[in-house]
């Protein structure tokens, strides 16, 4: 914003048009590091060390809900009073713990170093820590980073990092990336398999994901490589392929069964796939998602809903319930919007909606106080409190956790949103 | 530095956090980084008037 780079008074357009609160005050969000709650059962020879306080460690055991027999795929390097001091070498520190863990995890092969607030706090440069662990082990295991800190990330925000942190590390592809589609974000497995078959039956035979389910079989993009976003909250991802030479495809995102026909039509256009063979391929699904909407709609249609920001899954979620249940949302909070990904779902709420980015907790509970709607999406710590008020609640969280994307789970995303309403009625009986 | 894969102890602010929640009348303010903020998402019913 000088005279070398002046502001650009570029003409609103479409989504661009609607209002947006901007809040900047206390937030009751998670910090990144909880995607490794779903990171590490996605790449199953990866290994999340988080180098960080206790308060981290006891932060994913509780999130996680991990036993203490169990021998998860993410562990704590818990910096003690001397490494924060500044007594202790930190870089010999980490050396140390990284020994231990890989003489004791020799399965490991992929090993990410993932910063937290203390780490930011006292400065240790992870990437250079890695650049120096990698000399030492590769290439039986390979050694990147990302921060996953509550100063720089929120919840979801984590896997953006840990996605955009993989590209650089991805091989070349050749030739074939010309015919190559790349679905970025982490998806059940069950999922994937389903997207892949659809791709497959019409015609797309070169489809991969990103994460791919382990370390030696991630995908090799390129020029012509061309990547759906399967979650909305990949921003540094989709700049990290974009500077690899890879396509973004902008699509609204495959929740519910207009959402998943969307999503993959964007894909079909690219790919020059006829519209009967498309049609053909996806109608038997989307009828059985259609059928499996059109049960819940019956107890959903009319109904508020009021997001909070947590997942950024939000908006998506919202134009779902607007679009494809005749819900009616009133806020839809997100901790922050991309409006370039966004666009395509945020054209289709409705008007009056208010869309809200950041957060300040306390003036949005009075705004959902004086709205009372019938269904609010929210953390788990308002959670609780909301319902003793009376107020039906939805953990976000769950949404998360749950296989939401595609045909065969539109039915199950909506129950999601039925359940606490039926619920509640079964509680005052 | 320790590695730990999991752990019995919590950090001491958690358990100051129950003993608050356990108590009327009382407001529990945490100087604490972002991140920190997990624990009352996770272990209090915070109370708003």
């Amino acid at each position: 914003m000088n005279e070398l780079s002046p502001i650009q008074n570029a003409p609103a357009q479409g989504c661009l048009e609607r209002p947006i609160l901007r809040q900047r005050g206390q937030r009751e969000v998670f910090c990144g590091l909880t995607g490794i709650i779903w990171l590490h059962r996605k790449i199953q020879d990866a290994f999340f060390l988080i180098v960080g306080s206790r308060t981290c460690a006891h932060l994913m055991q509780s999130a996680a809900g991990v036993m203490i027999f169990a021998e998860p795929r993410f562990g704590t390097a818990i910096m003690e009073e001397k490494d924060l001091a500044g007594l202790a070498d930190a870089n010999e520190e980490l050396d140390k713990v990284v020994a231990r863990l890989i003489e004791r995890r020799p399965d490991i092969k992929l090993l990410f170093l993932v910063g937290s607030c203390p780490s930011e706090v006292i400065k240790l440069d992870l990437a250079r820590a890695a650049e120096r662990l990698s000399g030492s082990y590769s290439p039986d295991v390979r050694i990147l980073n990302y921060s996953g800190s509550g100063i720089e990330t929120t919840f979801t925000e984590g896997e953006d990092a840990c996605l955009a942190s993989l590209v650089p590390s991805l091989p070349e592809a050749g030739e074939e990336a010309a015919d190559q589609l790349l679905v970025v974000g982490a998806l059940a497995d069950v999922v994937e398999d389903q997207f892949t078959r659809l791709f497959n039956t019409m015609g797309i035979q070169n489809v991969s994901f990103l994460p791919a389910r382990n370390a030696g079989s991630m995908p090799a993009i390129g020029p012509g490589t061309r990547f759906l976003l399967a979650q909305p909250f990949l921003t540094e991802t989709s700049r990290a392929l974009a500077r690899r030479g890879a396509q973004h495809l902008p699509a609204p995102f495959p929740l519910g069964a207009r959402g998943t026909t969307a999503w993959l039509k964007t894909a079909a256009t690219s790919f020059g796939v006829d519209d009967a063979l498309f049609n053909e391929v996806t109608a038997p699904a989307q009828a059985r998602a259609e059928k499996a909407l059109t049960h819940y709609r019956e107890e959903l249609e009319g109904k508020s809903v009021f997001f909070f920001p947590d997942s950024q899954l939000e908006i998506p979620l919202a134009r779902f319930l607007h679009e494809e249940l005749a819900m009616r949302p009133l806020e839809v909070g997100m901790p922050f919007l991309n409006k370039t990904l966004m666009a395509p779902e945020l054209d289709a709420l409705p008007e009056d909606v208010l869309v809200s980015e950041g957060q300040d907790v306390d003036k949005q509970l009075d705004r959902c106080h004086t709205q009372r709607p019938d269904i609010t999406v929210c953390g788990l710590g308002l959670a609780n409190p909301l319902e003793v008020e009376g107020l039906t609640t939805k953990w976000s969280i769950e949404l998360v956790f749950t296989p939401i994307q595609g045909y065969e789970q539109a039915g199950d995303l909506a129950e999601l949103f039925a359940r606490p309403l039926v619920r509640r009625t079964r509680l005052e009986v | 530095m320790q590695l730990t894969v999991w752990t019995y102890e919590g950090p001491p602010h958690v358990g100051a956090m129950r003993i608050a929640t356990a108590m009327k009348g009382l407001h529990y303010v945490l100087h604490a980084p972002q991140g920190d903020t997990y624990a009352d998402l996770l272990f209090t019913m915070i109370e708003r008037r």
